[in-house]
């Protein structure tokens, strides 16, 4: 990697228990399964996957938002403090999050100003007057009219609520922005102008930004690094045009082309409609009941990350950098 | 916002007539005031005096239309056991019962709110199992078993205070502490589930995420939301104050409302009863009214929706 990276998260694991009723034992099924990755200062590092695989788990960890099983994270060199203790909650202001739902993350009985206002009173940024225009900056910026302040989350569009909570995100200047599925509970045109406030703004305050969501199209627009995850695994990494052009895990083969394209008729591959292996099948490639490329050795070993060339990473036994310039 | 209010008001006014139509006709239909006052076997001259001085030969309709002309005009008639004015003698118990029903009020609140608090902060915990235990034995718990068993402990076993009666504060404790539990018991299971439901929104979670003190997010975000919904339960534990004192005041016979209101109806005291019954009713309205407006206060999207129509 290089330069010093901001995000450092080395073998994450996270389970969760599936609890098998009054008689049944629990089950712990893991929702991600030795997770390695690194975010650089200022770049957009997209995290791809289907749902339940364990995307925005891993967002949540690499926050310190929940305790990892096994594994750490640092941040700009440090590892994260114990959740909760003082030190976490001050570096809150330098690690943020935007969540799915834009509306829901806001407080029903605050007015947009006090929504605002909150993170920098918490962290004790600036008098009244001060954090007055902070406020009317960050409206600015995000491209609201400073008179919806006094207004309150109900009374505005799903659209202009996910900028309210942006605004609020980027209020501390942090250094990383964590967005889990920022688009998703957004109508498409309001999806495009947010994807774009999003790169504006990352190229202005020249924060790191995680953008964690199942949309391809919106992760190659707004990413430089992508990292696809499957069944709590980063499956393939690297550059983010690299990994769209000539994508090699089988699985990424797989979502790269179901991304619909224009005037494009022709039926998809169906790969992704068979059902993912069940949790507690431990051994072995976690994908190889769907793929085409499945072998005997498959199910021996779970393959791992590893480098095919400079900045990718692909985590499959069978391929290689010349089959996939042959397919 | 004067719409609203007026709406209110005229659903309130259709409340109050229906409860008085039923109340006038069930009251005559169940049974013969004459009979109850005098005695069964009073010679019959006797009764038919009693009937034609209180007017209850004549047929029911105008009856019944000369008791509203006189409801209208401020006089809810007289008793038929003493011979006072009914509102009166109401009157006079009203400020006995608010002695014991107030009381148990703050009572329940004190109790209630707190214990349901703790426990959504603490969910799944022996703490929270014990609170939503006990709140569920005390709404469920009829108030005549909980006072005689009050009774039977604090008057029988220990002779600490006295069973019934009401000549000083002491004869007080055990009815309030008869009527208490219920609305405590419902408070608490209404507060512990607003309280979880709203430390489960998302905005709480994106509060931590931010760096939000835990005790800000509890005083800041989550109780301001949660108290909107559990002030509608605050009408429903006046309701059911109102009915426990009917029974309460009877156990511990408390000369309040309750008492009253049992005592009119066995021996069909007609305008008593109907004067209570059209004080009762009215108190359950201004009660909701006062809660429906609490709501509007309390809730910003409630009051702004109409400023800024959507």
């Amino acid at each position: 990697m290089s330069g010093r990276a901001l995000l450092e998260a080395t073998d994450l694991v996270k389970r969760y228990r599936a609890n098998g009723g009054l008689f049944g034992a629990a089950r712990g099924a893991r929702a991600v399964d030795g997770v390695s990755l690194a975010v650089r200062r200022g770049e957009t590092f997209g995290l791809v996957g289907e749902s339940g695989s364990g995307k925005s788990t891993t967002g949540r960890l690499l926050l310190g938002l929940e305790k990892t099983d096994s594994g750490s994270v640092s941040f700009d060199g440090a590892p994260l403090p114990a959740i909760d203790s003082v030190a976490w909650r001050r570096q809150r202001a330098r690690m943020q999050m935007v969540f799915q739902d834009p509306p829901g993350s806001l407080d029903p009985r605050m007015t947009i100003r006090e929504q605002l206002e909150e993170p920098l009173v918490i962290h004790g940024m600036g008098n009244k007057g001060a954090r007055r225009e902070r406020v009317e900056a960050l409206l600015d910026a995000v491209g609201l009219g400073r008179e919806l302040a006094a207004r309150y989350p109900r009374q505005i569009s799903g659209g202009q609520c996910q900028r309210v909570v942006i605004a609020r995100a980027i209020a501390t200047s942090p250094d990383l922005l964590v967005c889990d599925e920022p688009l998703s509970a957004l109508d498409v045109s309001t999806q495009a102008q947010i994807a774009s406030l999003l790169k504006d703004l990352q190229a202005r305050i020249g924060m790191a930004l995680v953008f964690i969501s199942h949309d391809l199209r919106a992760v190659r627009q707004l990413s430089d690094h992508v990292a696809v995850m499957y069944l709590g695994r980063i499956v393939e990494e690297g550059n983010a045009q690299d990994i769209f052009d000539r994508p090699l895990h089988p699985y990424t083969k797989a979502l790269v082309a179901a991304i619909p394209k224009f005037g494009d008729d022709h039926a998809r591959p169906s790969l992704l409609e068979s059902a993912p292996a069940p949790p507690h099948e431990a051994t072995g490639c976690k994908f190889r009941s769907n793929c085409p490329l499945a072998a005997a050795s498959c199910a021996a070993t779970a393959p791992v990350l590893r480098s095919l060339r400079a900045g990718r990473k692909v985590a499959c036994g069978v391929v290689s950098d010349e089959t996939s310039e042959a397919a | 916002m004067t719409s609203f209010v007026l709406i209110r008001l005229l659903r309130a006014s259709a409340t109050l007539a229906i409860v008085l139509a039923v109340a006038f006709f069930v009251l005559r239909l169940s049974g013969d005031a004459a009979l109850e006052t005098l005695s069964i076997d009073a010679p019959s001259e006797a009764l038919s005096a009693f009937r034609a001085h209180w007017g209850l030969d004549e047929p029911l309709s105008s009856q019944f239309i000369s008791y509203v002309r006189s409801v209208l005009t401020g006089d809810f008639g007289r008793s038929m056991r003493d011979g006072r004015p009914a509102a009166e003698l109401v009157a006079e118990c009203v400020p006995i019962t608010l002695a014991i029903t107030f009381p148990a009020l703050l009572l329940g609140v004190a109790l209630g709110a707190p214990a349901g608090v703790y426990a959504a902060l603490r969910p799944g915990t022996g703490f929270d199992r014990c609170v939503m235990l006990a709140a569920v034995a005390g709404f469920s718990t009829p108030s005549f078993v909980l006072g005689l068993v009050l009774v039977w402990i604090f008057s029988v076993s220990f002779g600490w205070l006295p069973s019934g009666g009401a000549t000083n504060w002491r004869h007080a404790v055990l009815p309030i502490l008869t009527l208490a539990p219920s609305g405590a018991g419902t408070l608490a299971r209404f507060i512990r589930n607003a309280m979880l439901d709203v430390l489960s929104q998302e905005y709480i979670r994106t509060a931590t995420a931010k760096g939000v003190p835990w005790r800000r997010i509890v005083l800041r975000h989550a109780l301001p939301n949660a108290a909107i919904p559990t002030v509608t339960v605050m009408g429903f534990m006046i309701g059911q104050l109102i009915a426990g004192s009917v029974v309460v005041e009877s156990v511990f016979s408390w000369p309040g409302v309750g008492r009253l209101l049992a005592v009119s109806v066995a021996s069909r005291d007609f305008a008593v009863v109907q004067c209570v019954l059209l004080l009762v009713t009215l108190t359950m309205i201004t009660a909701n009214m006062s809660v429906d407006l609490l709501y509007a206060i309390l809730d910003p999207r409630m009051r702004r929706e109409r400023a800024t129509a959507r």
